[in-house]
């Protein structure tokens, strides 16, 4: 099965790292996954991504790290 | 206010930060996650840039119909926020009111219990206080 890797760049005045952790944690299984905090923004580098949730996974995990900031 | 910007599968408007709180954009973001993808950019104090993204098999609604709909919760949630912001002092007044009354009716319940109690068993109910000759003694 083919791996894919992707970096997903979230600006850090709208999402928050605890939310962003809380959304690596639920979606864990299918990926590796590591955060990158810069300046003005924070990286979550998906490695090993799941060719059957490719295309998918990067948008599925913006939408759940968006939930958590609103529950925040 | 808001420009609307069209790329080849999502949509972007610009929300003008000074009219719509943060919040209110998290709120109506909320609504629409099970139909778009949301993404949120920009400079929380000046401008934010939403991009809705339709879901594939999400209904027969067109990422412009999403984006006018989004639009009207956008501007409904604002509402809501600054609702919340002016009845704030009193809403925090009702219920801190409604909490002190409640302790303080606890408080003398607890109290009339207490005395109550106490008043029972000086009138001795069961009669132990009584000498067993007086009760049983020979008539």
């Amino acid at each position: 099965m083919e791996k894919n890797n992707k970096t997903v760049v979230f600006n850090k005045d709208l999402y928050s790292l605890s939310a962003i952790q809380k959304a690596i944690e639920a979606f864990r299984g299918l990926a590796d996954f590591k955060v990158q905090t810069a300046k003005s923004s924070h990286k979550v580098i998906i490695k090993n991504l799941d060719q059957d949730v490719d295309g998918t996974l990067e948008d599925e995990l913006s939408n759940y790290i968006l939930a958590e900031m609103k529950n925040e | 206010m808001v420009a609307k910007n069209k790329s080849s599968h999502a949509i972007k408007i610009v929300v003008d930060a000074k009219i719509y709180p943060l919040e209110a954009i998290y709120g109506a973001a909320y609504v629409f996650l099970d139909k778009a993808y949301i993404r949120l950019d920009g400079d929380p104090k000046k401008k934010i840039i939403v991009q809705i993204k339709k879901k594939e098999g999400s209904g027969g609604r067109t990422a412009e119909g999403l984006r006018d709909d989004f639009l009207n919760e956008l501007l409904n949630y604002g509402l809501r926020c600054q609702i919340s912001k002016n009845n704030r002092k009193i809403r925090e007044y009702i219920v801190g009111t409604a909490l002190l009354s409640a302790t303080w009716a606890e408080e003398k319940t607890e109290k009339e219990t207490e005395k109550k109690t106490e008043k029972d068993w000086q009138s001795d109910p069961l009669g132990i206080a009584v000498p067993w000759e007086e009760k049983y003694g020979k008539k």
